[in-house]
């Protein structure tokens, strides 16, 4: 069987989607299961998946409400595969279990708060703790970009500490390399492109840099401190006075909080008309979502990209190396 | 679905509304005054597109460039980039850069030009010189910070930003200044009561996290009369702020969701990658000026286009012509 990371990169929303569907075609339809699936939304968006052959669902939740839900929408409960759990938190732990079982290869949220979901994947019971650190990455599909724009993390790590940091950016790498980019570029955003004392942000950015540089964080190319105009437009890039591969070409851009990385994203999709998937990555499987304000198609390429990086995982050495204790580089794949 | 904004108030679209509004106000102040060009003075001048726009607003007949600066430098980027220099420019030879901040700033003190812009310098040392008690500019009472109006393609209205590239991590006091300079911005433009949306990641208030609660006092702040003359709401996410839409999903009570005129960011990371990303991907025109000292201050971002350093040129010479023109009345 071929290895996904090795297919071709990614390059659009739609892609995503066509990327999951082939996987689909060749392994069998993948599954993804969905915790406390009582969320009109989130049946939508699995029903789009399963009719576009992108996934198949298995259903953990409130049976009856997600009978009821189901004539909401229109769309029959026949279809689903549901199993009766109607508690959160149980339902969290069921999914869990069939995730590790490797029965799923996805995990999507439903009708649950996040933080209970991720409670449970970082526990060690249920086996798919990896790291310590979960973070979202964004993909988002930006026209006028030439490439899918990683943006992280507009989620979960409020303020990251340099070791978070570190973690964010290997579940960047994990995105990415599912995704088909072996070596992605990451840009590390501060405002400006050298350090400042004035900009504290920039000392740390230049660390990681210098790491990176050294050999300590396998499979990347890390540029940073950098702007976000020098990180993802060309022109901007083509003038400044040092060179770098990342500059104009970034495929991910670390924010500095989470107000950076949300802001970020909600301003790609609102006013450059970026179509948008996410997942969390940083266990052994990804976590996938979607939100009321979703469209059918960053519902569809949500879910295939969760497909896409879990069945890449499922055949990925995911011990990829991120605490500075033991860092050292190591063949990873 | 939510109330549109009356009649009576004064919404800008687009930027060239922005350029009418200071060609009113320069009519404004030569009721008064002799009528002259504003005199902007740029230091360090050796930046292309800085003097592209400088030549731009000089042939629109509003502004009478000065050029503090790298004498040889200066002579070299106008001939490699076919500026029209014009030989009644005056040009201040001063190779370095701090020392040409501080002769342009010497220039406004002396009365010998009316508004500041920054030339190929970072931020940063530009205001070190401004923050001085000897050189600087500072008005007793006043805070510096950096305002940005942003022309949005497919958006209804012009949105103003604060502080997207001056204040690097402003506390409770100076968040109250920096959206007190915005909403004078506004005021001056004519919009009336401003929203003023302060953006976070979320809209729910979580104790743990600093941005949130502090958003949530600046918003208290405002419901007991802090803020003259605006209506000041958060913590709001980008997309309740401003899609009326997002905030009928979410159910978000309040004038100011789905419908802001001012952004304002919790810190200098945020603002400015908000705003490189409108300006590159976005594909959005602006204008970026400081307000808060002796004169106001045209601050473009690096690699800006011409194009929008005219812009910033037309707001900061409107706001000087303005000044002026209350300066008479009072």
């Amino acid at each position: 069987m071929e290895q996904i990371n090795n297919l071709p990169a990614l390059r659009s929303a739609q892609d995503i989607i066509d990327r999951a569907k082939a996987i689909g075609k060749s392994r069998g339809t993948k599954r993804v299961v969905i915790a406390a699936a009582q969320d009109d939304d989130v049946l939508q968006a699995v029903h789009l998946a399963q009719r576009e052959g992108i996934a198949e669902g298995v259903l953990v939740g409130d049976r009856k409400r997600i009978q009821a839900l189901c004539k909401t929408i229109d769309v029959d409960p026949k279809e689903f595969q549901i199993e009766d759990v109607s508690d959160e938190t149980q339902a969290a732990i069921r999914s869990a279990e069939i995730a590790a079982t490797g029965e799923a290869c996805a995990i999507m949220k439903g009708f649950l708060p996040t933080s209970t979901l991720l409670k449970v994947l970082l526990s060690k019971k249920y086996g798919l703790r990896r790291v310590q650190t979960v973070s979202h990455v964004a993909v988002l599909s930006v026209p006028g970009y030439h490439k899918l724009l990683g943006i992280t993390d507009g989620g979960i790590v409020v303020r990251p500490n340099f070791e978070e940091k570190l973690a964010i950016i290997s579940n960047a790498v994990m995105t990415y390399r599912a995704m088909g980019v072996l070596i992605p570029k990451i840009a590390l955003l501060a405002t400006v492109d050298m350090v400042r004392e004035e900009l504290p942000e920039t000392l740390e950015c230049a660390t990681i840099s210098r790491m990176a540089e050294e050999g300590q964080i396998p499979h990347v190319q890390i540029e940073g401190p950098l702007s976000f105009d020098t990180a993802v437009d060309r022109r901007v890039a083509e003038v400044m006075r040092f060179k770098s591969p990342v500059m104009g070409d970034a495929d991910v851009v670390v924010a500095s909080s989470i107000e950076e990385g949300n802001i970020l994203a909600k301003s790609l999709v609102n006013f450059a008309g970026a179509i948008f998937s996410g997942v969390i990555a940083g266990a052994k499987v990804p976590i996938c979502l979607v939100s009321r304000a979703d469209t059918v198609m960053n519902k569809m390429s949500s879910i295939a990209l969760g497909i896409v990086c879990g069945a890449a995982w499922e055949d990925t050495d995911l011990s990829y190396p991120i605490s500075t204790n033991t860092y050292r580089q190591k063949a990873w794949l | 679905m939510r109330d549109a904004p009356k009649d009576k108030e004064r919404r800008y679209t687009n930027l060239s509304q922005l350029h009418q509004w200071t060609h009113r106000q320069f009519l404004k102040r030569a009721q008064t005054k002799p009528d002259r060009r504003c005199r902007i003075v740029i230091a360090p001048a050796q930046d292309g597109p800085f003097l592209q726009g400088l030549a731009e607003g000089y042939a629109r007949g509003f502004v009478e460039p000065i050029l503090v600066g790298n004498e040889r430098q200066i002579h070299r980027v106008v001939d490699e980039s076919g500026i029209p220099l014009n030989s009644d420019w005056r040009v201040i030879h001063e190779p370095e850069s701090i020392g040409a901040v501080i002769c342009a700033a010497r220039l406004i003190k002396e009365g010998e030009a009316d508004v500041l812009m920054r030339g190929r310098i970072l931020v940063y040392d530009l205001f070190k010189v401004l923050f001085h008690p000897e050189h600087g500019l500072r008005e007793r009472g006043q805070y510096w910070s950096q305002v940005g109006i942003l022309q949005i393609p497919d958006f209804p209205r012009l949105l103003i930003m604060s502080d997207c590239g001056l204040n690097v991590t402003p506390d409770l006091h100076q968040k109250v200044r920096i959206i007190e300079n915005a909403i004078s911005v506004a005021a001056a433009l004519g919009i009336s009561k401003p929203k003023v949306a302060l953006l976070a990641a979320v809209e729910a208030v979580y104790l743990k996290m600093p941005v949130l609660v502090e958003e949530s006092i600046l918003a208290h702040f405002s419901e007991r009369g802090g803020f003259k003359g605006a209506v000041v709401d958060g913590p709001l996410s980008l997309d309740l702020a401003i899609s009326p839409e997002a905030a009928d999903k979410k159910k978000m009570t309040g004038e100011v969701a789905g419908n802001a005129d001012i952004l304002i960011v919790n810190n200098i990371y945020v603002g400015n990658s908000l705003y490189k990303s409108l300006v590159t991907l976005g594909r959005a025109e602006s204008a970026s000026v400081a307000v808060g000292g002796e004169v106001p201050v045209v601050l473009p971002s690096r690699s800006e286009s011409a194009q929008n350093v005219l812009h910033s040129l037309a707001l900061a010479a409107g706001l000087w012509a303005q000044r002026e023109a209350g300066k008479e009345r009072e």
